[in-house]
C-alpha cells in the first residue's frame, strides 16, 4: 500500500508537488491511502487533486482511501459540495 | 506574483478608490450631485468592497456593503442627498478610510458602530437627521477595536490564512435583503483557468454565496481528469446554487465582479424548468484553454451544457455597474525598478559630463554629436524624473477630512478651497510633505480662523476660508496654506518669545522676524494645550521636515486679514542645481537654492569680529562670515576674506550668512549620491556627486555650516546698521 500525506497547506504549489507522486503511486497498481490529517488549508486546487486521484483509482481499479481527513479538509469539501464525490465519511 | 504583491495592488486600488470617492463627495457637497459624480462614489466603494471580500477582510467588506447600499439608494433616486445624508456619507467615508488604513496595518480597526448603525438604518428606510442634528464627527481614534471578529482578523494577507478561513460563512452580516424579488435565484458558475491565478481562490466565491444563504444544488466534476491529464493550474469544477429570493441580483453579481474575466456566470430565476448542472455556462475560450482538452479526453464524461437564455447570461466582463470605466492606460511599476532606472539615468548624466570634459580637453567641445547627446541626456533625465512624479492631489486629498474633524472639534466653520491639485512632484517629496501640511492646516484652523461669532463681530463671513494651492515656479514647487483668519498677534508672539527666553527683552525685531518666531523650538501661542496644534512643537517640526527635504518655509501675515504659509520644495531629491566651488585642493557643491549672491569684497566691507571671525557688510547688513575651509579642516584654504570669494547664503533656521571659498568653478546640475549609503555621514556635507572630470565632490550642507556660530538665540541681535 502506498501512503501519501497531503501537506498542511494545499495550495497550487503543493498540488504541483504531490500530483506526480500520486501519479506514480497509482502506476504501481497497489492500493493508495491519502493521509489528510495535517491539512489546515485547502482550496479548489487541492480538492481537484484529490478528486482526480479518486477518478484515477476508479479507472485503474485500485483502492483509494482518504485517511483521517482533518476538519479543515472536511469543511472545504462541504463548502464545495464535494463530500459525496470523494471516499469520505458522510457528513454528520 | 506573490500574495503580498497581489495584496499591495488591492491596497493601491483602495487608495485610488478613496481619492475618487472623496473627490466625488466633495463635489456633491458643493452641489454637483449629478449621476456621474454619484456613480463615481458608488463604484469606488463598490470596488473596495469587492476586493475586501476576495481578500477576506470581513469588517471592511461588511462596512462597505452598508455604505454601498445607501449610495445605491441615492444613485437610484430613492434617497435625496440632503445635508443630513451628506454628513452621514462623509462620516462613512472617513470611517472607510480608517478601515482601509487598518487592513494596511496603519492603525487599529475603527470603531464603526455608530456610522454603521446610521447606514443600516438609512438602508432600511429611515431618513437621516438634518445636518444640524447630525452627530458631531469625532476625532479618529488611534486604535479603537471595532468588533471581536474584526479584531481577531489577521490583517496581513496570506493565502494560507485565506484558505484557512474557508467555512460556510454562516452568520456573516453582508447580506442585504431586497424585498422585491419573489422567486429564488439559480446561479451557475464555472471558474476559468485564470480564477486560480495570482492567488485567486474560487471557493471564496462559494463562501460568499453561502453567506447570502445559498445552497449548492449540484457540482459538476465531470471535467476533472485522471492524474495523467491533471493540470494543477486548471479549474475543473462548476457549481449550480440556489440563492434566496430576497437577495438582489446585483449583490450576487458583485461577488463575481473581481473574477468577471475568469468565471462564466449565469444568474436566472429558479423556474421549475431551469436545469441543474446541464445549465452550467461555458467559460470564454481563453479561460479554459488548458481545461478543455482534459474534458475531451476524460473518460466517461457526459457534459452537454444547455445555453442559458441570452437575456440572463452574464458574460465575463459584464459586472454590476453598467457604467464601467474604460480600460486604464496605466501600468503599475515596482518602485525599486523605477529607482533603478532613475539611478541609471543619473549615472548616464555623470558619464555624459565626463565625456564632455574629455572632449573639451581634446578641443572637441563644439561637435554636434556632443550637443545632441547633451540634449538627449537631459530629455531622458527629465522623462525618468517625471515617471516618479505624482500629483500633489494624493496629499491634498487628506485635507478635507482634517478640516471636517477640526470643525467638529472647534465649532468653527471652514470652507476649503483647493487649487493646483494636479501639480506634480517627486514621489518621495509627496510622501514626506503630508505631516508638515497637516500641521499647517491644523494651525490655520486652530490659531488662524476665528469662531463664527468672532468673525461676525469683525464683519467677516462666519465661515472662514482655508485656501490650499500648489504650483510650479522657478524649478521648485510652491505650496501655500492661506487662511482669512485673524493673522498673527505679533505683540503676543513677541511677549511670549521674551518670556520663554527665545529673544532678548530689548530685542528690536521686524514684523517678519516676529512672525518667524513661531517656528522656534518650543514656541506656542496656544492658551491651552489642545490635541489640535497647541503642543508647541508643531511648527518647529514643520520647518525641520521641510528643510530635510531641501525646501524652505516662509510666512506672511496681516493682522485681521489672515496668514499665508509658503512651502518651497524641490521637484526631485535626485538632482540639484549647484555652484561648483574650490576650497584649497578640494571641490565642493553649494546648492543654488541657498545662494543669494556671490562677491569679492572690498577691504572696507570686511569688519573683524574677535581674533578669527569676520563680518561682511552687505549694503548695510552685517552678516557673519563662515570659512568653509576652517569648518571642514581643509589645508591650504584661503583665510583672507578680501582674497576669497564670499557667497551670501540663506538658511531657514539661521537666516543670512556668508560662506567663504577660494573660487567659483562652475554652475551645473549634479546628481545627488547619498553619503550614508555609499560611505558614511560627513559633518557639514549633505551628499556627494561625481563631476565631469570624474572627481567626487561633496555637496555642502549649508544649514549645518552656518549653524555653529549663528544660533537661533542670537539671530535677533543681527541688526541692520
Amino acid at each position: 500500500m502506498k501512503r501519501i500525506s497531503l501537506l498542511p497547506v494545499m495550495d497550487r504549489d503543493a498540488v504541483s508537488l504531490l500530483a506526480p507522486e500520486l501519479r506514480e503511486a497509482f502506476q504501481s497498481g497497489a492500493a493508495v491511502t491519502i493521509v489528510a490529517d495535517r491539512v489546515d488549508q485547502i482550496g479548489q486546487a487541492g480538492l481537484q487533486l484529490v478528486l482526480s486521484a479518486t477518478r484515477s483509482a476508479a479507472a485503474a481499479g485500485v483502492d483509494l482511501l482518504i485517511e483521517a481527513p482533518s476538519p479543515a479538509f472536511l469543511a472545504a469539501a462541504d463548502l464545495a459540495g464535494l463530500r459525496s464525490h470523494m471516499p469520505l465519511p458522510p457528513a454528520a | 506574483m506573490t500574495n503580498e504583491e497581489i495584496q499591495e495592488i488591492f491596497f493601491q486600488e483602495c487608495d485610488e478608490g478613496l481619492v475618487s470617492a472623496e473627490a466625488g463627495l466633495m463635489a456633491c457637497r458643493a452641489g454637483e450631485q449629478d449621476a456621474d459624480t454619484i456613480n463615481t462614489i458608488f463604484r469606488a466603494v463598490h470596488s473596495i468592497k469587492g476586493g475586501a471580500g476576495a481578500f477576506g477582510f470581513a469588517a471592511l467588506q461588511s462596512f462597505t456593503h452598508h455604505f454601498e447600499t445607501v449610495l445605491d439608494l441615492v444613485r437610484g433616486g430613492e434617497l435625496p442627498l440632503d445635508d443630513g445624508l451628506m454628513t452621514v456619507l462623509l462620516r462613512a467615508f472617513d470611517t472607510l478610510s480608517d478601515h482601509v488604513a487598518a487592513i494596511r496595518g496603519m492603525g487599529g480597526a475603527p470603531d464603526d458602530a455608530d456610522v454603521l448603525g446610521l447606514l443600516k438604518a438609512i438602508g432600511e428606510g429611515e431618513r437621516p437627521a438634518p445636518a444640524a442634528e447630525a452627530p458631531v464627527p469625532q476625532p479618529v481614534p488611534e486604535a479603537a477595536p471595532a468588533s471581536d471578529a474584526a479584531a481577531e482578523m489577521d490583517l496581513s494577507f496570506d493565502l494560507d490564512a485565506l484558505l484557512g478561513s474557508l467555512d460556510t460563512g454562516a452568520g456573516e452580516d453582508v447580506a442585504a435583503p431586497a424585498p422585491s424579488v419573489e422567486k429564488p435565484w439559480r446561479v451557475h458558475c464555472r471558474p476559468g483557468r485564470g480564477a486560480m491565478h495570482n492567488g485567486g481562490e474560487p471557493l471564496l466565491l462559494l463562501r460568499e454565496l453561502r453567506a447570502l444563504g445559498a445552497e449548492i444544488l449540484s457540482v459538476d466534476t465531470d471535467r476533472v481528469p485522471t492524474l495523467d491529464m491533471f493540470d494543477a493550474e486548471a479549474a475543473y469544477f462548476g457549481w449550480t446554487l440556489r440563492v434566496p429570493a430576497q437577495v438582489n441580483r446585483e449583490t450576487i453579481e458583485e461577488i463575481f465582479e473581481f473574477v468577471a474575466d475568469d468565471c462564466a456566470l449565469v444568474i436566472e430565476k429558479d423556474e421549475p424548468s431551469a436545469g441543474g448542472a446541464a445549465a452550467l455556462p461555458e467559460p470564454a475560450p481563453d479561460m479554459e484553454a488548458a481545461a478543455a482538452p482534459a474534458v475531451e479526453s476524460a473518460p466517461g464524461t457526459v457534459s452537454s451544457p444547455v445555453p442559458p437564455p441570452a437575456s440572463d447570461r452574464t458574460a465575463p466582463r459584464e459586472s454590476a455597474s453598467p457604467a464601467a470605466p474604460p480600460a486604464s492606460q496605466t501600468i503599475r511599476v515596482d518602485l525599486d525598478k523605477l529607482d533603478r532606472l532613475v539611478n541609471l539615468v543619473g549615472e548616464l548624466v555623470i558619464t555624459q559630463a565626463m565625456l564632455s570634459q574629455r572632449l573639451l580637453n581634446c578641443g572637441l567641445a563644439s561637435i554636434q554629436e556632443l550637443t545632441d547627446l547633451d540634449h538627449l541626456t537631459r530629455e531622458l533625465q527629465d522623462s525618468a524624473m517625471s515617471i516618479r512624479a505624482q500629483p500633489v492631489k494624493s496629499v491634498f486629498s487628506r485635507v478635507p477630512r482634517i478640516i471636517r474633524e477640526l470643525e467638529g472639534q472647534t465649532g468653527k466653520r471652514v470652507r476649503l478651497e483647493v487649487e493646483g491639485e494636479g501639480t506634480e512632484l517627486d514621489k518621495t517629496v509627496i510622501e514626506r510633505i503630508g505631516e508638515p501640511l497637516t500641521h499647517l492646516i491644523r494651525n490655520s484652523v486652530d490659531h488662524g480662523i476665528e469662531s463664527p461669532a468672532d468673525r461676525i463681530a469683525a464683519g467677516k463671513d462666519p465661515e472662514g476660508t482655508v485656501r490650499l494651492t500648489a504650483e510650479h515656479r522657478g524649478g521648485r514647487i510652491l505650496i501655500t496654506v492661506e487662511d482669512d483668519g485673524k493673522g498673527i498677534d505679533r505683540e503676543r508672539v513677541l511677549a511670549l518669545a521674551v518670556e520663554r527666553g527665545i529673544v532678548a527683552a530689548d530685542a528690536r525685531l521686524s514684523d517678519e522676524e516676529i512672525d518667524n518666531l513661531i517656528f522656534a523650538p518650543g514656541f506656542s501661542t496656544a492658551r491651552t494645550v489642545s490635541n489640535i496644534s497647541g503642543r508647541g512643537v508643531g511648527m518647529d517640526v514643520v520647518r525641520q521636515n521641510v528643510q530635510a527635504l531641501g525646501g524652505r518655509i516662509t510666512i506672511s501675515s496681516r493682522p485681521g486679514r489672515g496668514s499665508v504659509f509658503t512651502l518651497a520644495l524641490p521637484l526631485t531629491l535626485a538632482i540639484l542645481d549647484g555652484m561648483i566651488v574650490s576650497v584649497g585642493e578640494q571641490t565642493y557643491v553649494i546648492p543654488l537654492t541657498h545662494i543669494l549672491e556671490s562677491l569679492r569684497p572690498e577691504p572696507q566691507d570686511i569688519k573683524p569680529l574677535g581674533r578669527n571671525r569676520h563680518m561682511l557688510d552687505v549694503r548695510g547688513a552685517f552678516l557673519p562670515v563662515q570659512s568653509v575651509g576652517d569648518q571642514l579642516g581643509i589645508r591650504g584654504a584661503e583665510s583672507d576674506p578680501t582674497r576669497a570669494v564670499l557667497i551670501v547664503v540663506e538658511s531657514e533656521a539661521h537666516g543670512q550668512s556668508v560662506l567663504m571659498v577660494d573660487a567659483i568653478r562652475d554652475q551645473r546640475q549634479v546628481v545627488i549620491k547619498s553619503l550614508e549609503t555609499n560611505y558614511r555621514q560627513v559633518e557639514g556635507c549633505a551628499g556627494a556627486t561625481i563631476l565631469g572630470d570624474g572627481r567626487v565632490a561633496l555637496i555642502l550642507d549649508v544649514e549645518a555650516l552656518v549653524a555653529p556660530r549663528t544660533g537661533a538665540e542670537d539671530e535677533p541681535q543681527r541688526r541692520r546698521a
